[in-house]
C-alpha cells in the first residue's frame, strides 16, 4: 500500500494538469507525449533530467535525513547556495592541484559549507530550543543574499554583464557522462549519496540513534543517548547533502557561480521527501519525475504551445494529494 | 430502574472481538465497577458509550430511553462524563479555561465569573484545586481532580472513571472515594474502570466481570471476596500475597549523601536525602506523586545535574556522571511513564531491546548492526520474559502494557545489574502481569542486585519492600523496616504527618 498513493496522486495531478492544458488551448495527449518523450526518451533530453534530478535528489536526501530525527528542513535552499559557494571559492582559489584532488576538495568545500548552514539551525534547536522550521527557512535568504552580494561584488568576474563569478579551475569541474549532452557526474554523486544515506540510515548505529531520536527524544535521552549532538549532527548532514546540490551545479553545469544558480532546487526537495515518503528508493524516483516535468517542460511549450507554469502546477497538485491522501490515512488509522 | 442498560454491545475491530454482545445494568445512584484485565474490553465498552467508538451491534438504554451516542459532544449533552486514565488537558492553560474549553460562548469568555462557579463546585464537593494554577504546573493527583470538576461542569450525572486511583496517595484515594460516594448520593450514577480487587470491594456496590470482550458475572460486592474476583478476572488461581525469601544483605551498593536536585522550574524538589542500599535488598519509596521521587530517581541514574551532596556506587563516586557512563557501570533504570521514556514506540520489540546497547558487540560489528544478532536477543529476552507477541518485529506500540513493561525490564535487567531504580513499575498494569513484574524484581533481589523500588501505591511498597522510606516534600521523612510497618503509620507519613513532625522537629514553626 505505501507506494499506491503516491502513485495515485500523481495520476491526479496529471489529470487536473490536463485540465489546465484544455484551458490554456492545447492538446493534453500531446503536450504530455511532448514532455515525457523529450524528457525522458530522447539522449539530450534524458541527460537534461538527470542533470536537473541531481540537485534534487541530493537536496531531498538533506530533507529525508532531517526527518528522521523529525527534523524539518526548510533550509536546502539556503544549504545549496552555501555548498555552490563552497566548490567554487575552493575551485576557483586552488591551483596546481590533480583533478582526482581537486574535484574532491571542491566537493568537499560544497559539503562543508552545507553542513555549517545546517549545523547553524541545528544548534540553535538543541541547544537553545530554537524551531528548526523557521531558522532553517530564513537562512535560505540569508544564505541567498550572501552569495548574491559575493557574486555582485568581491567575486566578480572583471567586465561581466551580470554578476558571476570567474570559471573555476579545469581540474575541478566534474567530467560529463553523457558526451554531447549536459549530464554531467554530479547525478553519479547523487545516486551514491543516496545508497549511503540509505545504508547510514537501515545499517548502522548512527541511524538508529537518529531514528530513535526522531521518534521519542524523552527515551533515547534516558537509553543514553545524547539527544543534542544527535540533532546537531543530523541537521549538518542534511545541509552538507545539500551543499552537494549547490557543488555540484557549479562544479558539473555551469562551472561558476551565479547569483541566484538554484531557482528552487531546495524547496522541491521537500515536495519529492513528502511524496516518498521517507522512503529512499521513493525519493530517488520521485526526484526522476521531477527532474522530468523541469527538463520536458520547455519542449511542451515549443512544440504544444503550453506555459511551462503548468509544470510547476503538476509539480504542486502532486504534493497536494499526496497531502490528502496521508491526511486520510491518518484519520483511517485512527479510526482503528 | 437502571440509570444505564446495555443490551448485546458489540464491537469488532477487523477479526477480533473486543466486546461481545455485552449486557450491564447500572442503578441509579450505584457505584459499578467493571473489573477485568487490560484487554478485557473495559476501555472499549467506555469509549462506546462516550461516543469515539459506534458499536456494531446492540442497544444503549438510558433511563430506559434507547439512545445513540454519535460523538463526544453527544454523550456530553447526555450527561455521560469520562474521566480518562490519561488525562485529557492542556497543560500549558490554567485550571479555569481547562474546564471551559468547548462549553458556553465563542465570543464571551467572562473568565472572573467562570473561574468563581468553577471554585464554587470544586468547594462543595471537596475537589481542592486553584482555580488559576496552570496546568502544567499541577501534581498528577491534582490534575484527575481537574478533569472531575470538568465533568461536574458540563453537568454529568454519569460518571465513567477510568482507573482513578493509579495516581492517587492513600489519603487522596480515601478523599477520592468520599467525593464519589457524595456524588453517588446526590444522584450521580458512578461506573469505575478497574483492575484492582480491593478498591472495588472497598468503594463499589456492584461489580461487573469482563474477560476477553465478555461479561462473565454481575454480583453485589457484598456477595463476593477479592481472591473469587481474581480468579474470574484472569481465569485461574491468583496468589494475591508475594512469596519473598528472607533476605540476604551484601555489601552497600548505593550510598547517597546529603542529596538535593533541582527539578525541571529550578525548584528544590530533592532536599538533603541520605540512605544506604545493599546488594539483595529492596528499599521501597513510598510517598504521593510529585513529592521529588522522579528527580531522586533521576539523579541517581545520572539523568539529572546534582546541585549538592554526594552519590556513591559500589565504592566510585557517580556523583557527575552521564547516563552514558551510569549504563557500563551497570544501573538498570526503569522509568516511570514506559510509554514516554521507557520504549520507543515506532520501533520493534528487538529494537527496544537494543537502545542501551546498539554500538556494542554483538549487536554493532565493523560500523554496521547485526540484523541476525539484534533479533537472537529478542528470541531469548521474548522467551525469558514471557513477551507475548507473534515475532520479534512486532512494534512495540502494539503490545498490551504488561507486555511493553516487560520488553523495559528485559533491556533493563540484562547484563545483571548492580542497582536497579524501579519507578512505578507496575503502574496501570493488570494483576497477572503487575504479578510477573514483581516476581522478576524479587528474583533480581535473589540474584544480590539493590534495588530502589519507588511507588504511589502503598500497599504494594510494603509488599515488596525490606525497608520503607517515606518521601514528602523532597525529603525522606523516616526509613522504617518493612516488616512491622503498618500502612496507617506509613499512609501518615506520606501525607506529611505534619504535625507530629513539624512538633517534634521544629517546634518553633
Amino acid at each position: 500500500m505505501p507506494f499506491l498513493s503516491p502513485v495515485v496522486a500523481v495520476a491526479a495531478a496529471l489529470l487536473i494538469g490536463a485540465g489546465l492544458i484544455v484551458l490554456a488551448g492545447a492538446n493534453p495527449v500531446t503536450a504530455y507525449v511532448a514532455l515525457f518523450q523529450e524528457s525522458l526518451a530522447t539522449y539530450f533530453g534524458f541527460g537534461n533530467t538527470l542533470t536537473k534530478m541531481a540537485p534534487l535528489l541530493l537536496a531531498a536526501l538533506g530533507v529525508l535525513v532531517a526527518l528522521r530525527a523529525n527534523q524539518l528542513n526548510i533550509g536546502g535552499e539556503g544549504q545549496i547556495y552555501m555548498g555552490g559557494l563552497g566548490s567554487a571559492l575552493v575551485g576557483l582559489y586552488l591551483h596546481g592541484l590533480p583533478a582526482f584532488v581537486h574535484v574532491p576538495l571542491a566537493l568537499l568545500g560544497g559539503f562543508v559549507l552545507g553542513a555549517i548552514w545546517g549545523l547553524i539551525p541545528g544548534y540553535l534547536k538543541a541547544v537553545r530550543g530554537v524551531n528548526e522550521v523557521i531558522s532553517t527557512l530564513l537562512m535560505n535568504y540569508i544564505a541567498l543574499n550572501f552569495v548574491g552580494y559575493l557574486v555582485q561584488g568581491p567575486l566578480i568576474e572583471k567586465g561581466a554583464p551580470s554578476p558571476y563569478t570567474p570559471l573555476i579551475s579545469e581540474l575541478a569541474k566534474l567530467p560529463v557522462i553523457l558526451p554531447n549532452s549536459l549530464a554531467h557526474a554530479g547525478i553519479l554523486i547523487a545516486l551514491v549519496g543516496a545508497a549511503i544515506v540509505w545504508a547510514i540510515l537501515d545499517q548502522t548505529p548512527l541511524g538508529y540513534q537518529i531514528a530513535a531520536v526522531g521518534l521519542n527524544p524523552v527515551a533515547a535521552r534516558y537509553a543514553g543517548i545524547s539527544v543534542e549532538r544527535t540533532i546537531m549532527l543530523v541537521m549538518a548532514l542534511a545541509g552538507g547533502l545539500a551543499g552537494l546540490a549547490g557543488a555540484g551545479e557549479v562544479m558539473g553545469l555551469k562551472y561558476r557561480l551565479f547569483e541566484k544558480f538554484s531557482g528552487g532546487y531546495g524547496f522541491d526537495a521537500l515536495g519529492i521527501a513528502f511524496l516518498s515518503r521517507g522512503n529512499i528508493a521513493g525519493a530517488v524516483l520521485t526526484s526522476l519525475f521531477f527532474g522530468a516535468l523541469r527538463s520536458g517542460a520547455n519542449v511542451m511549450q515549443r512544440s504544444a504551445g503550453v506555459p511551462v507554469t503548468v509544470v510547476y502546477a503538476i509539480q504542486g497538485l502532486t504534493v497536494l494529494f499526496i497531502a490528502i491522501s496521508l491526511a486520510l490515512e491518518a484519520r483511517n488509522n485512527k479510526r482503528l | 430502574m437502571p440509570y444505564l442498560r446495555l443490551e448485546g454491545i458489540t464491537k469488532r475491530f477487523g477479526s477480533f472481538v473486543a466486546n461481545d454482545s455485552i449486557n450491564l445494568s447500572v442503578a441509579t445512584g450505584s457505584i459499578h465497577a467493571l473489573l477485568g484485565e487490560n484487554g478485557a474490553g473495559k476501555t472499549t465498552l467506555m469509549n462506546i458509550l462516550s461516543g469515539l467508538y459506534h458499536p456494531d451491534a446492540g442497544h444503549i438504554y438510558l433511563q430506559e430511553v434507547p439512545v445513540q451516542i454519535a460523538s463526544p459532544k453527544a454523550a456530553i449533552e447526555l450527561g455521560i462524563g469520562m474521566i480518562h486514565q490519561h488525562f485529557m488537558l492542556v497543560p500549558q492553560l490554567t485550571v479555569t479555561e481547562n474546564i471551559i474549553l468547548g462549553t458556553g460562548s465563542i465570543w464571551r469568555l467572562n473568565l472572573p465569573a467562570k473561574q468563581q462557579e468553577i471554585a464554587a463546585i470544586s468547594q462543595s464537593y471537596g475537589l481542592e484545586v486553584d482555580p488559576s494554577a496552570r496546568v502544567g504546573d499541577l501534581p498528577v493527583g491534582a490534575q484527575q481532580r481537574v478533569e472531575i470538576l470538568k465533568v461536574l461542569y458540563r453537568k454529568a450525572k454519569l460518571l465513567i472513571l477510568d482507573e482513578p486511583t493509579a495516581v492517587l496517595t492513600p489519603k487522596e484515594v480515601d478523599s477520592l472515594f468520599h467525593i464519589l460516594h457524595l456524588l453517588a448520593a446526590n444522584g450521580h450514577t458512578i461506573i469505575l474502570i478497574s483492575h484492582k480487587l480491593e478498591e472495588v470491594m472497598s468503594l463499589c456496590d456492584t461489580v461487573t466481570v469482563l474477560r476477553r470482550g465478555q461479561v462473565l458475572a454481575t454480583t453485589a460486592t457484598q456477595h463476593t471476596n477479592s481472591q473469587k474476583l481474581a480468579q474470574l478476572m484472569v481465569g485461574r488461581e491468583v496468589s494475591l500475597q508475594l512469596n519473598k525469601h528472607p533476605r540476604k544483605e551484601g555489601d552497600v551498593v548505593l550510598e547517597v549523601q546529603d542529596l538535593t536536585v533541582r527539578d525541571d522550574r529550578h525548584l528544590t524538589a530533592v532536599r538533603d536525602v541520605s540512605f544506604q542500599l545493599r546488594a539483595g535488598e529492596i528499599l521501597g519509596i513510598a510517598g504521593v506523586d510529585g513529592n521529588g521521587q522522579r528527580e531522586l530517581a533521576d539523579a541517581i541514574a545520572g539523568l539529572r545535574p546534582v546541585t549538592a551532596g554526594k552519590i556513591n556506587l559500589c565504592g566510585e563516586d557517580v556523583t557527575h556522571l552521564s547516563p552514558q557512563r551510569c549504563k557500563q557501570l551497570k544501573v538498570g533504570y526503569i522509568p516511570e511513564d514506559r510509554q514516554k521514556m521507557g520504549l520507543v514506540l515506532g520501533f520493534s520489540i528487538a529494537k527496544n531491546l537494543i537502545l542501551k546497547a546498539f554500538r556494542r558487540l554483538p549487536f554493532c560489528r565493523h560500523f554496521f548492526l547485526q540484523e541476525r544478532a539484534i533479533v537472537d536477543r529478542a528470541d531469548r529476552a521474548m522467551q525469558q520474559y514471557d513477551i507475548r507477541a507473534s515475532h520479534p518485529q512486532v512494534r512495540v506500540s502494539q503490545l498490551s502494557g504488561g507486555n511493553q513493561q516487560k520488553v523495559v525490564l528485559a533491556r533493563e535487567l540484562d547484563g545483571d545489574p548492580v542497582l536497579v531504580v524501579a519507578m512505578q513499575p507496575t503502574r496501570g498494569l493488570d494483576v497477572g502481569a503487575t504479578e510477573s513484574v514483581q516476581q522478576r524484581l524479587l528474583a533480581e533481589r535473589e540474584r544480590g542486585a539493590a534495588i530502589l523500588y519507588i511507588s504511589t501505591e502503598l500497599e504494594e511498597v510494603m509488599a515488596v519492600s525490606d525497608r520503607i522510606a517515606v518521601m514528602y516534600e523532597g525529603k525522606f521523612v523516616d526509613i522504617l523496616e518493612a516488616e512491622g510497618a503498618s500502612v496507617e503509620r506509613v499512609g501518615l507519613l506520606m501525607g506529611g504527618g505534619k504535625i507530629s513532625l513539624r512538633n517534634n522537629r521544629n517546634p518553633v514553626s
